[in-house]
């Protein structure tokens, strides 16, 4: 799924997403669908892990989670039937490891899809888990007023209980992604507990701000805007988590919380600086894991006037210019000056660490004297002298908004103002506040836009919305039936060639079209005290694994010991 | 005396309500609502939040909202907060106690300090102690509050490890004793009250100091010293008592940042107070929560000033003459 | 009450309570040195009220503080000038020793009422603070003895009043007050300082009175100081005209109202109102006081003056001793003939002579 515009320490929204797989692009890197396996495998019980984070969640209801806090933690406190695994494919079931679900079947047409509940699998409060509840969950996640999800199950007919441990979801359709639809993307709610709240109350239910799970850790308390203790559910089915505990702590000021990381007073915080990089040389306890990111960020052109949205931009909808633009622009070097080795020049519409990314897609060469030849040829030519060019009493100059709320984004605006500038082109910078932007966004009120897609879930089905024709978040309404064909076409295919091969060819139309200038992708740096074992992070998101973190032998400290919550805490010596 | 307590009280309900109707339809002109964040999330279907818009009311006119929100507001009920998912008066209840502890230890300890600073500089006007007091009380009153906490937080936290990085208290730490407890929050709380104190010492002092310089030449002050006392007698009991007057209106102007809190401070020191919560219900839109904290604020700052006013009738007795006409 | 401490000699039936002898007290200002005291002697003797008169500016108030040291900077008592009191030089005391002197041996009465008493304090505790201070009376005592003294002072209703606090007060109980502070270790010499001055004129009377008949019942000395010579007339027995900060004249009170010698003297008796004369038919002496950073050479009151001849501008008279205890300080003393001529006064102007 994809969400505008998260900040590195300020606004942050994803939920659960589109995703459109390569089934057989990546193969599966993790176990397969064996039911019943020990989710934590082996490393010391015992251990506490405190997460520094910028804000808290928005809520613990999982239909309505907006924040990437709110979904760390629900995806610890909730399971699901079926996880997607570490190589993010969405098409078809290869590469889901079992959660809830021990096993399925497909039937013969492929238009039903029956899981096996595992029978040991509890809720928080002590029962079990039903198929009924996963039938309250899909009936909650299908009302568009109660759930985003809803328009991911229009294709979903019914789901029928045979018995409590047996559910069947029916399809209307058949299509790559249904098994993810069902299986991945839902996080079962306790219907015994929420069965009777009426509908769009969910969110103010008291599962809302305490809610009750299945998966491997539960909640303990919460204090709005400082703390969330969640604590290892010691009879999680698939065996409990290592940690004891694991606790959220809000801390807004970036230097704050790096500050608490390396006094050791946290354990983790995920949204360093580049200029704190440094620390972690006189900081060997904490280590620092660079890890390429779902992100990509541009510089968007509004083809539209945003004065008449019914109306051509007066500049900016000639698809010659823009690409000449995008001539003028080192992105290199911007790159470098922002990020230094922190972020890779971005390719297209796309992070690299996509499925579907195409790292060979053809890209417009940085060639300020074509880039200048080619605007000369269009007629902008510098003719009175004052550095900017112009044709027929119109300047060449536009504007940029940016967000107050992210230096990085103001300092990149000042960098191509800069360049531009170098090639007489005039860009004005537009800092606004977090909501105006974004509300300026919504109503297509700007020239150029400093944006950013994040895609958590690792899906590239995001990109119909974002830039194909019409696409509700396609702001600069850029439009090529070429690319709305491609992607159409990439998004029904069960081939997995076939699909990768639309990818790339929408992707090549898109960048020789030129409706954004592809900046960067930044990496993230989280960092995480050395005496954690855990596996490789997760690209779709470092905490998916965190059942299986442990504390190193012999490298416990204070906070990993006296856990109350904890019955059988390992003693250590 | 208590119609005039009364009156007061009244006043400043009125006062609370108007500056709470003055933020709510503010923030509604501004752009944005709690839920359009949402509104550039794909993912996110414009039918959910269009219920959930129907469902918090947002939908509904700006008079009407806040009219709803009022009468509500009376029979208790703050409201539900759209940006932490939770009732106001939930978040307020939290936040409040943290930032009356701080605000609290600031102002207590920022006014002892200060009133002591400003009668030994008084007592000692032009001297090159004053002048060098005087000098330092400047330098760090004229200190961005912002700038003064990260550097205390790098230096004292971050480089000699002598206090922690911000927070309550030790997390995930079982406390031997509530002694134990009670030094780690006072461990906690030292960092954030010393930058407030440092920062409000200054105008403390050199307002008591001026008083005082002020109160000095009073033909009472001679008679005491006719009288025989001793110069500390005379500085300490007689001109000092008449020179707290101003000290306490001062007072009664500092206690509304007890409710308001620091915002920098709490939010540098990870501080869970009252003004991370205004900043945050203005940065989402959050009307409800913003209403809230202002309305909560208004009846405190209320109760605040006259607790003020009891202080001036305790310290002056002239006003009591005046109040009881 | 505490015995007054023995100074080097007990004070015998001649040696006076307190002698004043070239006492200067300077202020030492931007704008120069204002000589506000300048060489100013004279005694008080033991249960004797002494007048202090002059206009305001001619340094009486200064003379009257510097006895206590209360001068406060830029003003200073300069070195040479001596202030015995009972037998003890208190110039040159311990600030600890003087504050034993203060409120206890010598008691100050201040001239506004009102701004002297302190507003946050009840009268009771104020005067009670003295007890405590000097005899290290208990609260209760001490509250006591200033119920008492109110009494004394003639108080109204003191217990009650005591607990009041001075805005609650008429001026005249005010007064009172103050008194009564001043009387409470029943001190060897009272200042008062113009005590009246804030006063309407019946509860003038009154206070005057009072102060009279404390003196009668304790036998402590006053030195009572006024611009107004009627206040004189009515208490005290002996005399000192003051001048730009200089004594000019000293006489017993009926010798001086009857016949004054110095032309400043006769100024003012020529200024008092009396029965049945118009307040705005009143004869006012020319001209003000000059100001005391620049005192005019040769006679200070010369340009006022309706005798001055040549002499005066060139020679600083000196107080010239004119027999049965009365100087003065004019060269009429040794010219009395000058006396036939007067004439206009430089400095009159504004106000023409009757």
């Amino acid at each position: 799924m994809t969400s505008r515009f998260r900040h590195r320490h300020c606004l942050t929204v994803a939920t659960s997403a589109l995703i459109a797989a390569l089934a057989t692009a990546c193969g599966p890197q993790a176990d397969g669908t064996t039911g019943g396996r020990e989710l934590a495998g082996s490393g010391n019980v015992g251990g506490t892990l405190v997460i520094a984070s910028p804000t808290g969640p928005n809520t613990l209801m999982p239909p309505t989670v907006t924040s990437i806090q709110g979904k760390q933690l629900t995806d610890l406190i909730y399971e699901r039937l079926a996880d997607v695994g570490p190589a993010i494919n969405t098409f078809g079931d290869e590469g889901f490891e079992p959660r809830l679900a021990t096993s399925w079947d497909w039937s013969a047409d492929s238009m039903a899809i029956t899981f096996h509940l595992d029978p040991r699998a509890r809720w928080h409060d002590g029962k079990p888990v039903q198929a009924g509840d996963v039938r309250y969950t899909f009936r909650v996640n299908s009302d568009s007023a109660q759930s985003s999800d809803a328009v991911y199950l229009s294709k979903v007919d019914s789901v029928s209980v045979p018995d409590s441990l047996t559910v069947t979801f029916w399809f209307a359709a058949r299509y790559p992604e249904q098994f993810y639809d069902a299986a991945g993307r839902l996080s079962i709610l306790p219907a015994h507990l929420l069965a009777d709240v009426p509908a769009g109350g969910l969110n103010r239910a008291p599962e809302a701000t305490a809610p009750v799970g299945s998966g491997p850790f539960r909640f303990v308390r919460l204090q709005p805007g400082a703390l969330i203790e969640l604590a290892a559910d010691t009879g999680y089915h698939l065996g409990r988590p290592l940690l004891d505990r694991i606790l959220m702590t809000v801390a807004p000021n970036p230097i704050a919380a790096a500050t608490q990381l390396f006094n050791g007073e946290a354990d983790l915080y995920e949204a360093m600086m580049p200029q704190q990089m440094g620390e972690f040389a006189t900081h060997p306890e904490v280590v620092a894991h660079i890890e390429p990111s779902l992100t990509y960020n541009f510089l968007q052109f509004n083809l539209r006037d945003p004065r008449h949205p019914d109306r051509p931009h007066p500049l900016l909808s000639d698809r010659e210019l823009r690409r000449a633009l995008s001539m003028l622009i080192d992105r290199e070097a911007i790159v470098k000056s922002a990020w230094d080795s922190l972020a890779v020049v971005g390719l297209g519409p796309f992070p690299r660490s996509l499925p579907t990314a195409d790292t060979l897609v053809r890209q417009l060469p940085h060639d300020p004297s074509r880039g200048g030849a080619i605007l000369d040829s269009l007629g902008w030519r510098d003719s009175n002298g004052d550095g900017i060019r112009d044709r027929d009493g119109q300047r060449l100059e536009f504007a940029v908004t940016v967000p107050t709320s992210s230096a990085f984004r103001q300092r990149i605006a000042v960098l191509l103002q800069d360049q531009f500038a170098r090639n007489g082109v005039g860009l004005t910078v537009e800092r606004l506040e977090f909501n105006t932007f974004l509300e300026r966004l919504g109503r297509r009120a700007f020239d150029t836009n400093l944006g950013s897609w994040v895609l958590t879930d690792g899906s590239p089905a995001g990109s119909r919305a974002t830039w194909g024709s019409g696409g509700n978040q396609n702001f600069g309404s850029y439009g090529n039936p070429l690319v709305d064909a491609q992607l159409d076409s990439a998004l029904a295919t069960f081939d997995a060639a076939d699909r990768r091969s639309h990818f790339s060819r929408a992707y090549q139309l898109i960048v020789d079209d030129a409706p954004a200038i592809w900046l960067y992708e930044p990496r993230n740096v989280i960092g995480i005290h050395r005496r954690f074992v855990m596996p490789p992070l997760r690209t779709a998101g470092w905490w998916l694994d965190l059942p299986r973190w442990s504390v190193r032998t012999g490298e416990q400290i204070a906070r990993d010991r006296g856990a109350a919550s904890a019955p059988a805490a390992p003693v250590a010596p | 005396m208590i119609s005039g307590l009364v009156s007061r009280v009244v006043q400043a309900a009125v006062v609370a309500i108007l500056v709470a109707a003055v933020a709510f339809f503010v923030l509604q002109a501004a752009p944005g609502d709690p839920l359009s964040a949402l509104v550039e999330n794909p993912s996110v279907s414009p039918a959910l939040v269009a219920a959930e818009r129907a469902r918090l009311g947002y939908d509904r006119p700006a008079a009407v909202q806040f009219l709803s929100y009022v009468s509500a507001a009376a029979g208790g009920d703050l409201g539900y907060s759209a940006s932490l998912g939770m009732p106001v008066s939930r978040v307020i209840g939290a936040a409040l106690p943290h930032t009356l502890l701080l605000m609290g230890t600031a102002i207590l300890v920022s006014f002892a300090v200060g009133i002591a600073l400003g009668v030994a500089q008084a007592a000692r006007a032009g001297t090159v102690f004053d002048r060098a007091a005087s000098a330092v009380s400047l330098f760090l009153h004229s200190l961005p509050e912002f700038w003064l906490a990260l550097v205390l937080l790098i230096v004292l936290s971050g480089r000699l490890h002598l206090f922690p990085g911000g927070g309550l208290e030790t997390l995930a730490v079982a406390h031997s004793s509530g002694w134990h407890w009670f030094l780690d929050r006072l461990h906690h709380l030292a960092l954030p009250a010393l930058t407030l104190v440092l920062l409000t010492t200054a105008g403390v002092a050199r307002f008591q100091r001026a008083a005082l310089l002020e109160v000095l030449p009073r033909d009472f002050v001679r008679t005491a010293v006719a009288k025989g006392l001793s110069r500390r007698r005379v500085v300490l009991r007689h001109a000092w008592r008449n020179a707290l007057l101003p000290i306490v209106t001062l007072l009664g102007l500092a206690l509304p940042a007890l409710v308001g809190g620091a915002v920098f401070v709490e939010q540098v020191f990870s501080w869970p107070g009252m003004g991370r919560l205004v900043v945050t219900s203005i940065e989402r839109r959050d009307y409800a929560l913003l209403t809230g904290c202002l309305l909560v604020g208004g009846v405190l700052v209320a109760a605040g000033s006259l607790l003020a006013d009891a202080l001036a009738l305790a310290v002056d007795p002239r006003q009591r003459r005046a109040n009881r006409d | 009450m505490t015995p007054p401490p023995k100074g080097a000699d007990a004070p015998g039936a001649e040696a006076p309570l307190l002698s004043v002898t070239d006492l200067r007290t300077y202020f030492h200002t931007n704008n120069g040195v204002a000589r506000a005291v300048d060489g100013v002697s004279f005694t008080v003797a033991q249960g004797e009220t002494v007048g202090l008169v002059g206009e305001s500016g001619c340094g009486k108030s200064v003379t009257a503080l510097s006895l206590m040291r209360l001068i406060q900077s830029p003003g200073r008592i300069e070195p040479g000038s001596s202030v015995r009191f009972e037998g003890t030089e208190l110039l040159t005391l311990s600030e600890a020793d003087m504050r034993r002197v203060r409120g206890n041996r010598m008691a100050m009465v201040f001239q506004e009422p009102m701004s002297a008493l302190n507003p946050v304090f009840t009268v009771g505790d104020q005067i009670a603070e003295v007890a405590r201070i000097h005899s290290r009376a208990s609260r209760r005592d001490a509250w006591r003895q200033a119920v008492a003294m109110l009494e004394l002072t003639g108080m109204p209703a003191p217990e009650q009043r005591a607990h009041e606090y001075p805005h609650q007060l008429s001026g005249g109980m005010r007064q009172r007050v103050l008194i009564a502070m001043a009387l409470m270790m029943n001190p060897a010499l009272i200042v008062a300082d113009e005590p009246t001055t804030a006063l309407d004129v019946t509860i003038q009377a009154q206070i005057l009175e009072l102060l009279a008949d404390l003196q009668r019942r304790t036998g402590t000395s006053i030195l009572m100081i006024t611009h107004d010579l009627g206040v004189i007339a009515e208490t005290a027995r002996r005399v000192i005209v003051m001048y730009a900060g200089e004594v000019v004249e000293q006489s017993a009170v009926g010798p001086l109202f009857a016949t004054p010698h110095h032309p400043y003297t006769e100024g003012l008796l020529a200024a008092m109102p009396r029965m049945g004369r118009r307040r705005d038919r009143l004869r006012v002496i020319p001209g003000t006081v000059p100001p005391p950073t620049d005192w005019p050479t040769g006679c200070r009151f010369r340009a006022r003056c309706q005798y001055s001849w040549d002499r005066c501008a060139n020679e600083h008279p000196p107080l010239y001793d004119l027999g049965d205890g009365r100087r003065s300080r004019c060269h009429l003393a040794v010219e009395p003939g000058r006396r036939a001529h007067p004439h206009e006064p430089l400095a009159a102007q504004a106000v023409p002579a009757r």
